[in-house]
């Protein structure tokens, strides 16, 4: 049980807000009037209605500057409540997978295009070896590439690899594969601004499992 | 015929014009000045496993454009 009162009650913030912020709390307020003066005239009210039927209960007792609150233990929903909760929350899984099926569904409609337009542009071998290893052997002005679906190209040179940071700025909401081919056509269109645009990570040295993908993406090229 | 693909979230979308027809190609023009204007690159590329190469103006004889957002350092 708690007893407040109009005047110390001035410090409280939401009473502060709930008088405007005034400082003045007499029982002549439209809002402490209500709040004081029994419930006759806030059953109806919705602020009343929720404070009863969604929180714990409460009763007041008390009228003008002095008011007693008394809060009862939280009321338990009923089993219609409790039901309609449940067929609420099924429905709403059932929308979120059916969103994250389509999605996907777009995903995969999309990355066939992007296949489709790789296709277009290499061959139906070259693409075959890149759907299997999802790497691509381009030919640059200057250097060899091997671009990577999901990671990072890598330019090879005769003993080492340098790691080039570079992608398209929205590569996550795009296909895949239109990475690959915005990659490619810069390299073979413009190796230097590709090279200037990328950051160099570090060097690696070659070895066994870098050459086998290597070799494999150049045969097929 | 030529064809411009814009590389997208749904996969590329295609815009085709014949060469000898004028508002065709107009269309095709301020599609692709519009999409440089954005910022894109735009490429001419071809079947025969040519290099891609860069295209600053549209070209209506170009058959095959790639139009790409510009890629950036990761």
């Amino acid at each position: 049980m708690a007893t407040y009162n109009s005047y110390y009650s001035t410090t409280d913030t939401t009473w502060a807000n709930w008088c405007g912020d005034s400082g003045t709390t007499t029982a002549t307020d439209t809002t402490w009037n209500h709040w004081c003066d029994g419930t006759a005239d806030t059953t109806n009210s919705y602020i009343w209605i929720n404070w009863c039927t969604e929180g714990p209960v409460v009763q007041s007792s008390g009228s003008g500057n002095t008011i007693t609150l008394t809060a009862s233990s939280p009321r338990i929903p009923t089993e219609e409540e409790r039901r309609q909760t449940r067929m609420r929350e099924r429905a709403e899984r059932r929308l979120r997978m059916n969103r994250s099926r389509m999605l996907t569904r777009q995903r995969i409609v999309a990355e066939n295009k992007a296949l489709q337009l790789l296709e277009d542009l290499i061959g139906p071998e070259q693409r075959k070896v890149y759907e299997e290893t999802g790497r691509l052997f381009v030919k640059g002005q200057k250097y060899d590439w091997l671009l990577r679906a999901g990671g990072i190209p890598m330019r090879i040179e005769r003993d080492r690899v340098m790691d080039l940071c570079i992608h398209l700025p929205n590569r996550h909401s795009l296909p895949e594969t239109d990475n690959i081919i915005a990659l490619k056509c810069l390299v073979e269109a413009d190796e230097e601004l590709f090279r200037r645009t990328g950051n160099a990570r570090s060097f690696r040295n070659r070895n066994e499992k870098i050459d086998l993908q290597i070799n494999r993406a150049a045969k097929a090229a | 015929m030529g064809e411009m693909a814009v590389l997208g979230k749904e996969g590329d979308t295609k815009f085709m014009w014949d060469p000898k027809v004028d508002f065709e190609v107009d269309d095709a023009r301020a599609r692709f000045d519009k999409y440089i204007k954005e910022g894109y690159l735009a490429f001419h590329v071809d079947k025969e496993g040519n290099k891609a190469k860069p295209m600053k103006k549209f070209d209506p004889k170009a058959g095959k454009i790639i139009l790409t957002p510009a890629p950036t350092g990761g």
